[in-house]
Order: structure tokens, then C-alpha cells, then sequence
């Protein structure tokens, strides 16, 4: 039970209903769905994971088909945004680059969410010389500078994937999180709600599962999204310097290592517009999304 | 008060740009100066170790070596360098040189026989670090890797002040002798290097900054991954260059297009370390003031066996892969046509290449026959390194992977960068592997196919090979070796340690306004620099 849920509990009650939990969710939801820029982001994902998801039968070619007779063709009726220099459609795999830029967003934020929600909660909670020790590690590992850490990790690691971005940015994302959920459970640990359930003899996990990361929730979810962008960002640029994804499989970041020349710069717009486009449009578009779901979840707005 | 400053600021900005020589930054409008323009830094100036074409060519315009050499019609031409003449003796084994009499030193003392003893005796030195010891390893007293061997004295004898003779171990193709120890060992200054020990040479500061050469230009300076500038040397013995300035801009592919385009830029420097992107040939053609100049360069780009795979070792299952990628459309489309396809590491534009030896057909039937007969598991996958950097290489990748799945072959692309990928190549971690080869302009291969060999990636041992490599080294006979080299080539195409990709052109640019630039089959520009002549604008 939470603060929020107290209150619409007594509401609830007050009014002869059974409680409801969703409520706070109903009302966040459609806080954020007032928010247009937020809504348009969202209707942007969603329509590029429906791509992503259905890529094999939108896609009009194959992602790695070879036409021979047209290598950096302009745009033409088969293929409708031209085609690469090695000859493939240029549209199928912006479509299915999608995968890769949403799977990395989605696993590797998932990932670092998890380790930074445990770090973060086990040292706001026990305070004490695991808070010490956890928050210095912390401190440590914000002041590498990430794409350097990342490049050696990816390449230490073995062979580049796109598994291995996963987890090197899983693993290496998690201290701001971690700052974020800590300061949080600070905050949250000494209420009276968790004071109750702690008097009725429950257990330490229990009270940070079940009474103080529900309230901590909103602000984890706003830095996931925003992380996410990120996420997408850094696969690109390690992609493009061929660290990321291996080819044949398209990526959005590998797609623009056609774009390093004046000629194709000034002349071949098809070949690194789309892909450019497709990764600001994603980042945009979840930014966003993370800005109405601040505004819908914080608490100060609630009515 | 914040004004002032920013006032300050654009003073010390406005002194430091008038600082700069002519040349450095704008554009190279006077008849002078001459700017030309490569894609990397070199690491030193050393004559006998700096780390790559880039530092050569950078080292050239200052030191040379007897000879410069130059390929004509197929024929590899010698002309005065540092020596004015030279004779090879009747056993093909003593070469007698002769010191032009004027050629000196930048500082005015003259270049002598004991300044090319001392050069190798030091290349020779156990304790120096140098990448010439191959370029000397045929004298006498010195191993294969051209270091001294205990007991035996070196194969150079003084005549006078300016002659001396050297003597190879066994008779020798004297064309192969005049261009490894003739144009590619250049002569360093005993009287400035002489008291240094060989161990301490490679940090010498000298070789940052090697103020006194021998060659038709002096250094002036280097600003770190900018630019190199040199002076015309007066006192050059061939005559004083006509050009007064030259500048190597240190510029990456896409700049020295712009600065092309701009006229900022006279030539580029050259095959494989300042080129034109396949991109922008149609664009750099379409210059007016450009003269874009593409040759069939010696290069060549390749994807190596790993001979040690059990399932790489049956010389079908090789030619299975060189008939399923498809070589003409790499060369049509990918390079637009600029390259040319030969089954075998000697290039087509060398005198020794075998005309007879055809590359295997794109024919993916005949693969798949091929993998069939010799038992080829469709579901095994095979790793395709390849190395990230060439940008036309990495795309041939992707070719690759294409064509290997159409005929059932899986493989999966694993990009790294150089220095990974070459371990895995020496660690022998891989199955197939792309790399390219600035080939060589006399026929002896045997560093990479030699079983044992310093270059053999593949780590191959086919003894009927060795024995034909051995024989070429040490044939003095040029017919000879031609027929030798001809039955490697035959020999190489049915074991295929390599699948010879392309022999891509070299394509560079020069301005019109410059005459005598000749664009060697080294791919390189620097021959005779001294006769350079800048137009006008």
C-alpha cells in the first residue's frame, strides 16, 4: 500500500466503492495523453515497434538482398528510397533497423534498471557504511566518460553484437539510476507508512518492495524513458564506428557509415537522410514522451 | 573590461595566424609552393624506421637513397639519386656505386661512401630498431633478416671517398638488387648519428626533426597532424628544385576533396595513403583545373584461408569460394569498374605477372558442386574477419556474405579494428579474413607464402611452393626466374591460400598548373621532385 493508494482508499471507502488501485494510473494516463507532444511521441513508437515487429512482411525487399544492377541507385519505384553502396534497399532496412534500436533501448534500460533500482534501494535503505561504499562506487563509475568505457568494454568483451551492447551498457548505466532511487528510498524510508509496516513485523525486502519502490516508481520511469534515448544514440554512434551491430544486420548507426564521403554527403541524400531522420524522430519522440510522463506523474501536480 | 580581453584575444589569434607560413592554411596560389595533401600522420622521420607509407613518403622529399626507380612499360627503370653511376659485375654479385660528387649534406658536408657504411652497418646492428633489414638482407655477413651474423663481416668495401662496392651472398637478379638496396635504403648522416648507440637511435631527436638530409628539399617543420614543410634544398646536386615550398597537409579523404575543389590543394599523395574515394572520382574527373589520374596500381585486396580449419585444407572447398563470390560485380558497381581482377598476389601491371593464369569464374553452380563433392556441412558457420577502416573493403564484406549464402555456405562478419585484427591472423583465430597487400614490384612473395613465412596469415606449408619460392630468390637469371614465378602463379591460383579479391587502380588527382609530376607504379608522386613545376593559377 502506498501514499497515493492510501488516499483513494479512503476515498473509495468513503464513497461505498471497493478501492481502486489504477486510479493514480488513470489519472496520470490521462494527464499524459492532454499532453500533445507526449501522445505524438508515443503514436511515433509505437508505430515504428508495429515496423519493427512486422518488418518481414512491410519490408519490400529483404534486408541484405544485393540488387546488382543498382548500387547507391537514387530512388525509384522498386526501391523506394534508393539503395546503398553495396546495393540494398534502403527502406527495408530502415525498417528493420528498427529492431535493433528498440531491442537495445528497451533490454539494455531494462537492465540497468534493475541493477541501479537494487544498488540504489539496498544503499538508501541500509544507510551506513554500504551506503558509503555503494555511493563511491557510484561517484567511480559516473566519472569515466561513458562512449570511451563503452568502446573498450565492447571490444574487450570478445566480438562486437548487439548483445554485447546490451549488457556493456546495462552494466555500465546503472550509477545515476542508482543515485536516483537512493535518494528517493532516503526520503521515503523514515514515513510513517514504511515506520507502520516495519511495526507490524515485516521483512526488509518486503518494506522496499511492496511499501517504498511502488513511490518511488515515477521518477525511475521518467529517467528510464529518457535513458532509452539514449540508449538508441549510443548504439548509432557504436555502430557507426563499427563497433555495434555486425553487418549484414541493419542498424540505424551503421546505415550512416555510407554517408563519409563530400560526394555522398552533397549528392546521395537517400543514403544517410532516412537513417539520420528515423534516429532523431526516435530520440525526439521518446524525449518527449519521458517530458509528459514527468509532468503526469509528479506528485506536485496531483489533484 | 571583458572587451579588452576579447580584443587581446583576437591580437594574439591575428599574431599566430600571420605566424603561419603561406601554404599551411589558404591557398597555395603562388608558383612556389606546392601543397599536397595525405590522409594520416607519420610517427617519425626516420629513413630507417619510421612506421608506414605515410612517414616514406613524408622522408623522401629529404633523404634518398643511390637510385630512384621507376617503372616503364613493365620494366623497372634506374635513375641517379644519390649516385651517379653504378655497375653491376658479371657474377650478378658485386655492384659497384659511385657517389654523385656534389650530392652533400644539408649542412654543407659532402655524402660519402662511409655515410652509406655507416647507414649499414646500422640498419644491420642487432640492436636497432629499423624496417629496412629486408631491403639489405641479400649482402653478405647478414641473416635473412638482414642482421649482422657473428663471425662474418659485411658485404660493403670502400674504394675511395665517393665509390664503394657491395657483394650480395649469392648471385642475384640485379634489377631486384637495384631496387631493394638501390631506391629503398636511404643514406643517413654518419657525421650527426655516429656517436649514437644503435639502441637509442629509434628516439633519437633527430628523427623528429632531421634538420640535415640529403635530398632535393630541406625539413622546415612539422606541426603534430597538420602539416609537414619543407624548403627547396639549392645545393641539390641534380639541380636546385624549381618548386621553393612544399607542404604535405595532413587531411582526411573528405577535406582534401573540398580543398581540391577549391584549388587549395595541388596533388594528393598517392596510392593508399592520399587518394581519391571511389565516391568522388566522377566528381574530382569533373574538375577543370584537376587532372585526375587513376593507374593500375601493384595493391591488391584478398580474402586469406585459415589453413589450419580441417574444413579449410580441401583445395576444392577453396575454389568452391572462388568461384561463389561474385569478383565482377565488386569491380563493376562497388569500384565503378576501377580495378582489375587476376587470380594471384603478383599484379597484373608487374613484368612477372602470368597472363595465362585465369581467375576462376563467378559461377555459384560450379560452387556448390565443388562444396557437395568435397562434403561441405551446410550447417557449420564460419567467421568472416574483417578489419574496419577501408571503407570499400568493409562493403566487400557484405558482398562476400551474400554470395557465400547464396551457394550454402553460412558466414558471419566480425568487424575489429586493425591491430585485433591481425593478431587474430597471427594467432590464427579466424577461418576467413580480409587484408590487403601493397604488392611488390619484384616477384619474390616468399614472406607471405613461404611456409614459416613472416606474413603467411594462412599458415600454409605446401613444400612443391617453397621450393619454387626458394628457387626465385636465389635465381640470378631473370628468364629463369620468370619461368619459376610463372609455375608459382599457376600453382597459387589450384591452392588458393588466397582468394584475390582486386587489384583496385590507384586514383589520385594533380592540378593542371603542375608539370612533371610523373605518378609512378608505386603509386607514389615523389619521383624527381626536384624537377617539379608549379604553374600558375
Amino acid at each position: 500500500m502506498t501514499v497515493s493508494d492510501a488516499a483513494s482508499v479512503s476515498r473509495a471507502i468513503a464513497a461505498g466503492r471497493p478501492p481502486r488501485a489504477a486510479s493514480f494510473w488513470g489519472l496520470a494516463a490521462s494527464r499524459f495523453l492532454r499532453h500533445r507532444l507526449a501522445t505524438l511521441g508515443l503514436g511515433v513508437i509505437v508505430v515504428t515497434g508495429a515496423l519493427a515487429v512486422g518488418a518481414p512482411w512491410i519490408a519490400p525487399h529483404p534486408p541484405s538482398a544485393i540488387d546488382p544492377v543498382a548500387f547507391q541507385a537514387a530512388p525509384s519505384p522498386s526501391h523506394p528510397l534508393g539503395t546503398d553502396s553495396v546495393g540494398r534497399d534502403v527502406l527495408s532496412r530502415l525498417i528493420y533497423a528498427g529492431r535493433v534500436s528498440l531491442t537495445v533501448g528497451i533490454l539494455a534500460v531494462g537492465m540497468y534498471v534493475a541493477i541501479g533500482t537494487a544498488v540504489g534501494a539496498a544503499a538508501g535503505y541500509y544507510g551506513g557504511v554500504l551506503d558509503l561504499a555503494l555511493s563511491r562506487l557510484m561517484d567511480v563509475m559516473l566519472s569515466f566518460p561513458p562512449l570511451i568505457i563503452i568502446l573498450f568494454a565492447v571490444s574487450v568483451f570478445g566480438r562486437p553484437s548487439i548483445w554485447n551492447v546490451i549488457v556493456v551498457l546495462g552494466l555500465l548505466g546503472w550509477p545515476a539510476l542508482a543515485r536516483l532511487v537512493r535518494g528517493q528510498v532516503l526520503a521515503l524510508r523514515d514515513q510513517e507508512f514504511v515506520l507502520a509496516a516495519r511495526a507490524t513485523g515485516a521483512s526488509d525486502a518486503r518494506v522496499v518492495v511492496r511499501h517504498i519502490l511502488p513511490n518511488a516508481l515515477a521518477p525511475v520511469l521518467v529517467a528510464a524513458t529518457f535513458g532509452m534515448a539514449n540508449a538508441i544514440l549510443v548504439e548509432a554512434a557504436l555502430s557507426f564506428l563499427g563497433m555495434g551491430v555486425q553487418p549484414p544486420t541493419p542498424s540505424w548507426g551503421n546505415m550512416l557509415t555510407d554517408a563519409q564521403s563530400l560526394t555522398v554527403l552533397e549528392r546521395m541524400p537517400w543514403l544517410w537522410v532516412p537513417p539520420g531522420a528515423m534516429i532523431l524522430i526516435s530520440v525526439l519522440s521518446i524525449n518527449f514522451m519521458g517530458d509528459g510522463l514527468r509532468d503526469a506523474l509528479d506528485p506536485s501536480l496531483r489533484l | 573590461m571583458s572587451g579588452r580581453i576579447w580584443q587581446a584575444v583576437g591580437a594574439v589569434a591575428l599574431a599566430a595566424a600571420l605566424l603561419l607560413p603561406a601554404g599551411a592554411l589558404g591557398a597555395p596560389k603562388s608558383e612556389l609552393v606546392v601543397v599536397a595533401g595525405m590522409w594520416s600522420p607519420p610517427n617519425n622521420f626516420s629513413p630507417i624506421n619510421t612506421d608506414s607509407s605515410y612517414g616514406y613518403y613524408a622522408v623522401r622529399f629529404m633523404f634518398q637513397g643511390m637510385l630512384e626507380a621507376r617503372l616503364e612499360n613493365n620494366q623497372m627503370r634506374f635513375f641517379p639519386a644519390l649516385a651517379s653511376r653504378w655497375e653491376v659485375g658479371e657474377d650478378r654479385q658485386t655492384f659497384r656505386f659511385t657517389i654523385h660528387p656534389r650530392a652533400s649534406w644539408h649542412d654543407g658536408r659532402p655524402v660519402t661512401a662511409e655515410d652509406v657504411q655507416f647507414t649499414l652497418l646500422t640498419i644491420s646492428d642487432p640492436k636497432t630498431q629499423t624496417n629496412r633489414g629486408a631491403e639489405i638482407a641479400t649482402l653478405a655477413g647478414l641473416s635473412a633478416g638482414g642482421k649482422r651474423v657473428e663471425g662474418q663481416s659485411l658485404g660493403l668495401r670502400i674504394l675511395g671517398p665517393k665509390t664503394f662496392e657491395v657483394r650480395t651472398k649469392v648471385p642475384v637478379d640485379p634489377q631486384m638488387f637495384l631496387e631493394r638496396f638501390g631506391s629503398n635504403v636511404y643514406i643517413i648522416p654518419k657525421h650527426i648519428l655516429g656517436g649514437v648507440a644503435p639502441e637509442e637511435l629509434a628516439r633519437h631527436p633527430f628523427f623528429l626533426a632531421p634538420t640535415v638530409g640529403n635530398g632535393p628539399f630541406k625539413f622546415v617543420q612539422y606541426k603534430t597532424d597538420q602539416f609537414v614543410e619543407y624548403v627547396a634544398n639549392d645545393s641539390y646536386h641534380l639541380g636546385a628544385p624549381k618548386v621553393r615550398r612544399v607542404f604535405i597537409r595532413i587531411i582526411p579523404p573528405t577535406t582534401m576533396l573540398a580543398q581540391l575543389e577549391r584549388q587549395d590543394l595541388d596533388v594528393s599523395a598517392g596510392f593508399g595513403i592520399g587518394e581519391i574515394l571511389i565516391e568522388d572520382w566522377e566528381r574530382v574527373k569533373a574538375m577543370p583545373h584537376i587532372r585526375a589520374v587513376s593507374i593500375r596500381a601493384p595493391g591488391y585486396q584478398f580474402m586469406a584461408f585459415n589453413f589450419t580449419r580441417s574444413y579449410l585444407t580441401d583445395k576444392r572447398v577453396r575454389r568452391a569460394f572462388a568461384h561463389a563470390i561474385n569478383r565482377p560485380l565488386i569491380v563493376n558497381q562497388l569500384l565503378k569498374g576501377e580495378a582489375e581482377i587476376a587470380e594471384g598476389p603478383i599484379p597484373p601491371a608487374n613484368p612477372y605477372f602470368n597472363k595465362n593464369v585465369r581467375p576462376w569464374a563467378y559461377d555459384p553452380a560450379r560452387a556448390r558442386a565443388l562444396l557437395q563433392e568435397a562434403g561441405w556441412d551446410p550447417n557449420r558457420t564460419i567467421v568472416l574477419r574483417v578489419p574496419i577502416g577501408n571503407v570499400l573493403r568493409e562493403r566487400t564484406g557484405d558482398i562476400i556474405r551474400e554470395n557465400l549464402a547464396a551457394v550454402g555456405i553460412k558466414a558471419e562478419i566480425q568487424k575489429s579494428d586493425f591491430p585485433t585484427h591481425l593478431a587474430a591472423l597471427y594467432g590464427k583465430n579466424y577461418d576467413l579474413a580480409l587484408v590487403g597487400w601493397a604488392g611488390p614490384t619484384d616477384p619474390d612473395v616468399s614472406s607471405q607464402f613461404r611456409s614459416g613465412g613472416q606474413y603467411n596469415f594462412t599458415h600454409h606449408v605446401i613444400p612443391a611452393m617453397d621450393q619454387l619460392l626458394d628457387d626465385g630468390v636465389k635465381n640470378a637469371d631473370p628468364a629463369k626466374r620468370r619461368e619459376i614465378y610463372n609455375r608459382f602463379q599457376e600453382m597459387f591460383a589450384d591452392e588458393l591460400p588466397y582468394v584475390v579479391l582486386y587489384y583496385p587502380n590507384g586514383r589520385t588527382a594533380i592540378a593542371r598548373r603542375m608539370s612533371n609530376v610523373l605518378y609512378d607504379v608505386a603509386g607514389l608522386y615523389d619521383f624527381q621532385t626536384y624537377t617539379w613545376v608549379a604553374g600558375t593559377q
